[in-house]
């Protein structure tokens, strides 16, 4: 009796292994797809699923390498700076990520510790505009930055500075975090502090930020995360090649021949994917607590 | 120290916003100047008294939500009932000005031609240009950049260009246009030249004089008055003919009348309507119903490698939308993707159009945002599960149900009575979910009969960037806004909903 019901166990748990693995073979199939393809030295869109032997030449290409042509035996160098749309899309999503951060920690500050009129309108505001992306003011963005770039060109539309700023439009969610944050450090800390002749702004950037540091960690690399993989603002608003985002450049990168450039488009996402894929891998358990604000992208 | 920093920085940032509104106000730009003024008195305020103190950690943060959230929201809302839009795109005032500067050429009569031909050259030792027009008369002359009047005289034999200097290429002249037609060249009939092309001067008459006391222009040519007309954006003569450039007016609800009636707009609008509900509601749907599922399989104490599942079933939803879209647009391809070359190794050789055929381009879109979005789910559900405390379970235990009555009585409810707000979330984030369609079909196939570059797995709001953005059948600015005022309600509506149903309000009244 006993060793029955110990047999049905572990048979329902060997089932969910088996269901698990084959649903993540489907599941993952892409992926592993893409990397076998960076792979290929033929790396057309229809090559075979392994391929018959490896090289790197997707690789030299994406990263500026000249490399030899395995077919024609001509020495290939890319025109397209892959590398810098990379750089691109890191620095812009680097800098809007550390201004929403400065621009949203003393905005949750004041709206979590001090009262004034206006707090509760404030908040209830912002709650409600966080739910808005950004997006359905395309039209409005492009013509304001096309009108502010006739007065000081480096904000204008082609240029990162502008886009950054479009972007600092987007700080009402984290607002919302951080405060959340700060509501469960106890006042008493600062107060104390203050009393001993630490001014306000003193006691909250020697005392209140160094406490909540993963907060901050955590809203940073989200609004990294979300800029990096952003693809509208900067479709419509970049227009030279030097100046794209690795999400508009690698998408008229292929879209222009989608059979040719498998091989290296492969590898370009690669290079792409794997430094955000890490940074989200590594904060998602702070995500699942972090979601029960609200939506984040899905 | 850092004190020091940050005030210095506000106060350079301070000044260049005043130089900066005073450039507005020069400009003639009314609006945005007092705008950028209100936000100088209102910082000036903020930062000298100490009254506002808590108001110097909120402004910053604020500010940028005000200029790029709420201005560009009620700008959208503008300029939905204008019909800024390609051949539209000017004010009033700046097509005043380009028709009344627009200059013609009078026919040429025996004892005047119409046009001169010329060469220029450059005396690069005193930086002064020289001129003859054809051959007969020449003067030498500096580009100030402003107008001037310069006095030709009959050329002196070797004297201006002549003297070893080489002409200007056309192309060269072309770059000095602006400063060159500022000048009026005074012959030494009396006859005034002005700049005509790289190669000619002319006596240049301006074609439309302003009307006296009116807003009204003649066309000197054909004696006809164009009034502007305020409800079609168009200079516009009695007998309907109209002068172009066109400039942008507000057109009232016009845009959404149209979308609602006109032939060519209405069928595409209401199609893409219904299809963005649908895709948003069945996208939450498929994605929950799977991650749900995920979790619950996960979700037992007693299988090895949980957290190693965990990862690896949220690797699709780690990596960026834009990477896997694209991904999946080459996997998806007809004639070389891997998916129909894997069909076709399983026996199913009639090679599916995934991407170009109406129903199964819909059918893609769908299967490639489940495999974005179930893990957004798996991670909610999982959270939730987490949740409950043991002793629920034991507790159920006790009392002897089973293993399927407790699942029935107590997960499930758990999880319905949770994850509402993240249905709701979901579903307003897919339908604004840009990249899950254009990326993947670029909203394609087109919808047959369309007038706009409408397509069958168009969302509205990859239907807006298509009517604002790609410039294939025009830029309709206008109506693209109109869209997006109507999505902003549809939002608005959904989100106050979730707001009540899950007490948000009340929480913060507390």
């Amino acid at each position: 009796m006993e060793k029955k019901v110990f047999d049905k166990k572990q048979i329902e748990i060997l089932a969910r292994h088996l269901f698990l693995i084959a649903l993540l073979l489907i599941i993952l199939f892409p992926v592993l797809y893409i990397i076998s393809i960076s792979l290929n030295p033929t790396g057309g869109i229809g090559s075979p699923l392994i391929p018959s032997h490896f090289s790197l030449d997707h690789w030299k290409y994406i990263l500026g390498i000249p490399y030899k042509d395995s077919s024609t035996g001509e020495i290939i160098v890319s025109s397209f700076p892959i590398m810098r749309w990379l750089f691109n899309s890191i620095k812009v999503s680097l800098i809007t990520a550390f201004l929403i951060l400065l621009l949203s920690t003393t905005s949750a500050y004041a709206l979590s510790r001090f009262s004034f009129q206006g707090r509760k309108t404030s908040l209830l505001v912002l709650m409600v505009t966080q739910m808005f992306p950004s997006i359905m003011g395309m039209v409005a963005f492009y013509l304001m930055l096309n009108f502010i770039g006739d007065y000081l060109p480096f904000l204008g539309t082609d240029t990162h500075w502008g886009l950054i700023l479009v972007y600092l439009g987007g700080t009402p969610f984290n607002i919302w975090l951080i405060k959340g944050y700060f509501d469960t450090i106890p006042k008493s800390i600062e107060e104390s502090a203050i009393m001993d002749g630490c001014s306000r702004f003193q006691a909250f950037y020697r005392i209140v930020l160094p406490l909540s540091a993963p907060i901050l960690a955590v809203v940073g690399l989200l609004a990294f995360i979300g800029t990096f993989s952003d693809f509208i603002l900067p479709s419509i608003l970049l227009k030279s090649q030097d100046k794209f985002t690795l999400a508009v450049g690698i998408q008229i990168f292929i879209s222009e021949a989608f059979s040719s450039r498998w091989g290296q488009f492969a590898a370009a996402c690669i290079v792409g994917a794997i430094p955000i894929s890490a940074l989200f891998l590594s904060i998602h358990k702070y995500i699942i607590s972090g979601l029960t604000s609200g939506g984040i992208k899905g | 120290m850092v004190k020091a920093i940050l005030w210095s920085i506000l106060s350079i940032l301070y000044f260049a916003g005043i130089y900066l509104c005073t450039m507005f106000f020069n400009g003639g730009h009314l609006l945005i100047g007092v705008i950028s003024l209100v936000v100088i008195v209102l910082t000036g305020i903020i930062f000298i008294n100490p009254k506002a103190y808590p108001f110097r950690f909120m402004y910053p943060g604020l500010l940028t939500f005000s200029l790029f959230m709420v201005i560009p929201i009620i700008f959208t809302v503008y300029i939905g009932f204008t019909n800024l839009s390609t051949g539209h795109f000017l004010s009033q005032k700046q097509v005043y000005e380009i028709l009344t500067n627009e200059v013609y050429v009078p026919p040429s009569s025996e004892n005047t031609p119409s046009t001169f031909q010329y060469t220029l050259a450059k005396d690069s030792s005193t930086e002064s240009y020289l001129l003859e027009i054809e051959g007969k008369w020449s003067t030498a002359f500096v580009l100030t950049g402003k107008a001037q009047n310069i006095n030709l005289a009959e050329t002196v034999a070797n004297q201006a260009i002549a003297a070893n200097k080489t002409p200007l290429s056309r192309g060269d002249i072309y770059n000095l246009r602006n400063e060159l037609a500022l000048i009026d060249f005074i012959l030494p009939s009396g006859s005034i030249v002005k700049y005509f092309r790289t190669n000619l001067l002319a006596p240049l008459i301006y074609r439309y004089a302003p009307m006296e006391n009116s807003e009204a222009l003649k066309d000197l040519i054909t004696n006809k008055v164009y009034t502007p007309n305020y409800q079609t954006g168009f200079y516009t003569s009695d007998n309907k003919e109209h002068l172009v450039p066109g400039f942008y007016v507000s057109v009232g609800i016009s845009n959404f009348k149209n979308l609602l009636n006109d032939q060519g707009l209405r069928g595409p609008f209401i199609q893409i309507f219904i299809w963005t509900f649908l895709w948003a509601l069945l996208s939450v749907f498929t994605s929950f119903c799977l991650g749900m599922l995920l979790a619950l399989v996960v979700n037992s104490k007693k299988l090895a490698l949980r957290a190693v599942y965990r990862v690896l079933l949220i690797i699709p939803y780690s990596i960026p939308f834009f990477i896997s879209m694209l991904v999946f647009k080459g996997m998806l391809n007809k004639d070389f993707g891997i998916i129909n070359e894997m069909l076709a190794f399983a026996g199913i050789t009639d090679k599916i159009n995934w991407l170009g055929d109406p129903l199964w381009a819909k059918v893609s879109c769908l299967m490639v945002n489940l495999w974005l979005g179930f893990p957004y789910m798996f991670l909610v559900t999982t959270g939730i599960l987490q949740s409950v405390p043991e002793s629920v379970y034991e507790a159920a235990k006790m009392d002897g149900a089973g293993r399927f009555a407790t699942f029935k009585s107590i997960t499930l409810p758990m999880i319905f009575s949770a994850i509402a707000p993240f249905l709701v979330g979901s579903f307003a984030f897919n339908f604004n979910n840009f990249v899950g369609i254009y990326l993947l079909t670029g909203g394609g196939p087109p919808i047959a009969g369309a007038t706009t570059a409408a397509g069958e797995t168009d969302i509205l709001i990859s239907y807006t960037y298509k009517l604002a953005f790609e410039g294939g059948m025009g830029q309709h600015f206008g109506m693209a806004s109109s869209i997006a005022i109507m999505i902003f309600f549809i939002i608005t509506a959904v989100t106050l909903a979730n707001f009540k149903a899950s007490g948000i309000f009340k929480e913060e009244r507390r």
